[in-house]
């Protein structure tokens, strides 16, 4: 064969490489500028990583200002497990320094990975003070980031209501959790270029973050205080399992303190804590219920004060007899010393002439049988049957607060209409407008009610709530618990106290709850009614409230 | 320069730096790991180049007819040397010789020897290679040898380029189709065998047909490989900021180079790159046409093939149209038996054209003179 043939055969051949280099071409154009978009993102989410640092969280303020949470500066340190140097010294500082186990220490120097946080929101002096023996030791690969930790300035006061916060900064409970998204702001976000064997090659900052924004409570820190003071000393005193002290203004349903015990410890946490039960919690009111079912009556002219009952017991309610507390009967008795001495016969009596229909309409008015809208995590809407569920003895024993179930806040509302003349308001914890849901009484009869009230309080069950010059009125109850399938049992015992001052122009609407499993004489008016009492001497001594009379307005005639 | 050895020199002399370039910028985080030197790669591939630009100075400045003499022993060296990477003590992984400071590739120093061998011999039959035994049977008896011994190691790539090559020889030195056509048909069922029965071969070719779908296992390095040339769009991530190369692409300094390429560079990078390849072939084939003789037209021609099926076998695998055969980027991948050859393929390219010119120039004289 000629040279010039063997040319020939070999031009086919470079044609056909002269193909295949067009197709790789091809393929090119379609990887690197068709499908490029696509590539990116693929590249970006396996060689790139996102750090996100909390940014500062917004301070939560009570009514007047004072911080009840704030973030302070703090660092998160992490190790570069690649880079770390003198790993046995590090274990010792972390165990010194920052009070780690040894065992957690070790576990974290010793992992295989190129990131791990060793310790997080660590105060800055700590951290300080660690950084600056870890320079003194020579011991590399530690890398602390600026970062914040949430305290609280005024101790352990509400955390209830207020939450917690979890190590990434997120809300865990409370208001945290309620309002994280406005807490929160935008943490700021780092992306970094790593090697697949964990080398930082590049770290920049994606996005700035900006603040949390701060909330401002309508609580009352002083108010606060005191309530947390009298009801983890009063769980104390009269063996109850848990309590709970509401204080709100009636005037606007503005929640100015709500505390419980026992109270949710930072150094030993308990979630089940962090639920403020006098939301979450629905509960039978008993008699606390009685003013409400007389309001309803005196508000459409049913009943007056001075109307007369026979307080006898038992009643039979469709052949059903129906008893007094420890089975007592009284004879003839006006309305008014009927809620003072909380008869449960004349009540029965009363809602006997409202009727199903009429005493439905006035609860389901005041808020119960629907969550109040309050803005805690977890509220519960009570139990409030629809009427065609209900029969005569459902009836006869709603008057006196057994058989349906509240809400500490439910009942505190429907306090503040009673108080307010009239006006439902939705209770809140965080400032803004207040919020009308409507009327549920007139003014006459609420004034005739809390004048009632005042009379309880000064001569009947509810006066060891009486402190001089203050006007409490108020209405105490005591109600045995129902548990799950086994009915009422005896020593499960819920006793409140709602109560409000001045009665004849309320301030404050005050409650307090105490709930027992385990004490066979448990009556509200030695529990709440005098923790009460003491709430209202305590804003006194303050200075918070001032004596609205020198002595008291009503005669100890009862 | 305007003759076709100056335009060689240029194209070689872009490429060659190029590969310089992005070996340094391939190896770097590599190179840091392994030796704690970023330069460690790029110096040895530095002697590698040396060692090769002064091969082809060599291949360039003799005569080309002085290899028709001695291709035999050449070949029979370069297959001793080949045998002795069975030999454990001496090898080094598989492929590798370990011979002084650097080591040493036979199989690449093979290609050489089998284009001078078949080249010669080819010419030496003459019109013997009409015969089947003769034109076809001894060229397969030399690519089973070889074959043999390049599936021990295993590089069933190298294999495929060695098989490729000698059939390019036949085929351009004259040898009958039908000839052609019946190897083809003896040695085709064996080696689709030997491609299902290595567990290897078959995940390589599983993952080739879907790679994303194996991107964790078999699919992993042409996966990534794809990410780096996609991510570099048109205009590429910039010389040294490649990420692939951050560990996440195997064999980023030698065998998927040209990924590494794409992802710095960008479309524009990899259409030069392919196009100075493409443009080497284009000059070999040129060589081979103004070639004085039929030997030097066959040396041309299985240089320049050699060289662009190589590189387009290489740049298949790497963007995903071929499974993954094992093989480097002439010029550009790192290693340096690899670099070297190329540049001794490029000195044989240059020893042609050089001859070329001179006998043009000779020919030229007479009709001055007439």
């Amino acid at each position: 064969m000629t040279k010039e043939a063997s040319i020939k055969r070999a031009t086919v051949v470079f044609l056909l490489l002269a193909l295949g280099g067009l197709a790789v071409v091809g393929r090119l154009v379609q990887l690197q500028v068709v499908e490029h978009g696509r590539w990116v993102t693929v590249a970006q989410s396996v060689q790139e990583d996102v750090i996100e640092l909390p940014a500062r969280r917004g301070t939560i303020y009570d009514r007047h200002g004072s911080p009840l949470a704030c973030d302070v500066p703090a660092y998160s340190i992490a190790l570069d497990g690649f880079h770390v140097t003198k790993p046995e010294l590090l274990v010792d500082l972390l165990v010194e320094e920052l009070g780690m186990a040894r065992e957690t220490a070790t576990d974290k120097v010793y992992r295989a990975a190129y990131f791990t946080w060793l310790a997080r929101g660590v105060d800055r002096e700590v951290g300080a003070r660690f950084r600056r023996r870890t320079v003194e030791l020579g011991i590399h690969g530690l890398m602390f980031f600026n970062t914040w930790k949430r305290v609280y300035p005024q101790g352990p006061l509400a955390l209830a209501v207020l939450g917690v916060v979890g190590v990434d900064g997120q809300g865990l409970d409370g208001l945290e959790y309620a309002y994280d998204e406005t807490l929160r702001g935008k943490p700021r976000r780092l992306r970094l270029l790593r090697s697949r064997d964990g080398r930082v090659y590049d770290l920049w900052e994606e996005d700035p973050g900006c603040p949390g924004k701060d909330l401002h409570l309508t609580l009352d820190a002083r108010i606060q205080w005191i309530c947390e003071q009298e009801v983890t000393q009063g769980v104390q005193k009269y063996v109850a399992d848990r309590g709970f002290a509401l204080v709100m203004d009636p005037r606007t349903g503005a929640i100015l303190a709500l505390a419980q015990a026992p109270r949710y410890d930072l150094d030993r946490p308990d979630p089940s804590l962090l639920h403020a039960w006098a939301v979450t919690d629905a509960f039978e009111p008993g008699s606390t219920f009685k003013s409400l079912i007389g309001l309803a009556a005196v508000d459409l002219g049913l009943v007056g004060p001075e109307d007369t009952f026979s307080g006898d017991s038992p009643i039979l309610v469709a052949g059903v007899p129906i008893r007094n507390a420890e089975g007592k009967s009284y004879g003839l008795r006006t309305f008014r010393a009927a809620m003072a001495q909380s008869i449960n016969t004349v009540l029965v009596q009363v809602a006997g002439r409202l009727g199903i229909e009429r005493t439905y309409a006035y609860l389901s008015r005041m808020g119960f049988g629907r969550p109040t809208g309050v803005g805690l995590p977890g509220e519960s809407a009570g139990i409030l049957r629809p009427p065609e569920r209900w029969t005569e003895v459902d009836l006869a024993t709603a008057s006196f607060g057994q058989g349906v179930a509240v809400t500490g806040v439910q009942l505190g509302a429907a306090y503040c209409a009673l108080a307010n003349g009239g006006t439902l308001y939705r209770p809140y914890l965080v400032q803004g407008p207040p919020e009308a849901r409507g009327r549920v009484a007139s003014a006459e009869a609420c004034a005739t009610m809390r004048e009632i009230l005042g009379y309880a309080v000064n001569t009947g069950t509810g006066n060891l709530a009486a402190v001089p010059g203050f006007k409490v009125g108020g209405k105490s109850g005591t109600a045995q618990i129902a548990l799950p399938g086994r009915g009422y049992v005896p020593g499960h015992v819920t006793a409140a106290m709602a109560a409000f001052f001045p009665w004849d122009n309320p301030e404050y609407v005050v409650m307090v709850v105490y709930q027992t499993s385990r004490s066979e004489e448990f009556w509200s008016g030695s529990t709440a009614v005098p923790t009460v009492g003491a709430i209202v001497r305590g804003m006194a001594g303050l200075g918070i409230v001032r004596p609205y009379e020198d002595t008291t307005a009503l005669g100890r005639s009862g | 320069m305007g003759s076709l050895e100056g335009k060689i020199l240029v194209v070689v002399v872009f490429l060659l730096l190029a590969g310089l370039l992005f070996v340094y910028s391939a190896s770097f985080p590599l190179s840091l790991q392994a030796t704690g030197d970023p330069l460690s790669f790029l110096k040895r591939q530095c002697i590698g180049a040396a060692l090769g630009l002064v091969a082809m100075v060599i291949l360039w400045r003799l005569d080309y007819h002085v290899w028709e003499k001695i291709d035999d022993v050449l070949l029979f060296g370069a297959f001793a040397l080949l045998l002795l990477t069975l030999v454990p003590p001496l090898a080094e992984g598989s492929r590798w010789l370990r011979l002084g400071p650097l080591p040493f590739q036979p199989s690449e120093f093979g290609k050489v020897a089998l284009v001078l061998y078949v080249s010669g011999s080819l010419v030496r039959r003459g019109e013997r290679i009409r015969d089947f035994r003769d034109g076809v049977v001894p060229y397969l008896l030399v690519v089973g040898a070889f074959g043999l011994v390049l599936l021990f190691q295993p590089d069933f790539g190298m294999l495929v380029l060695y098989a490729a090559v000698v059939a390019f020889l036949l085929w351009a030195g004259g040898v009958p189709v039908r000839h052609l056509l019946l190897a083809a048909a003896a040695v085709v069922p064996p080696g689709a065998l030997l491609l299902f029965t290595a567990r290897y071969r078959l995940e390589r070719l599983v993952a080739f047909l879907n790679p994303e779908a194996y991107r964790d296992t078999y699919g992993y390095q042409v996966y990534q490989s794809l990410i780096a040339i996609g991510a570099g769009g048109l205009w590429g991530r910039g010389i040294g900021a490649s990420r692939a190369k951050l560990l996440y692409l195997p064999a980023a300094h030698n065998d998927f180079i040209f990924a590494v390429v794409a992802e710095e560079t960008g479309l524009i990078g990899t259409i030069c790159l392919v196009g100075l390849l493409g443009l080497l072939v284009w000059l070999g084939f040129r060589v081979a046409s103004r070639a004085p003789d039929r030997l030097g037209a066959l040396y041309a021609l299985g240089s320049s093939f050699l060289l662009g099926f190589q590189a387009l076998l290489n740049l298949g695998v790497v963007v995903g149209l071929l499974p993954v055969t094992g093989l480097t980027l002439p010029f550009v991948s790192y290693g340096g038996s690899s670099l070297m050859v190329s540049l001794a393929l490029t000195g044989l390219l240059l020893g042609v054209a050089r001859a070329a010119r001179a006998s043009a120039v000779a020919v030229l004289v007479p009709e001055v003179r007439a």
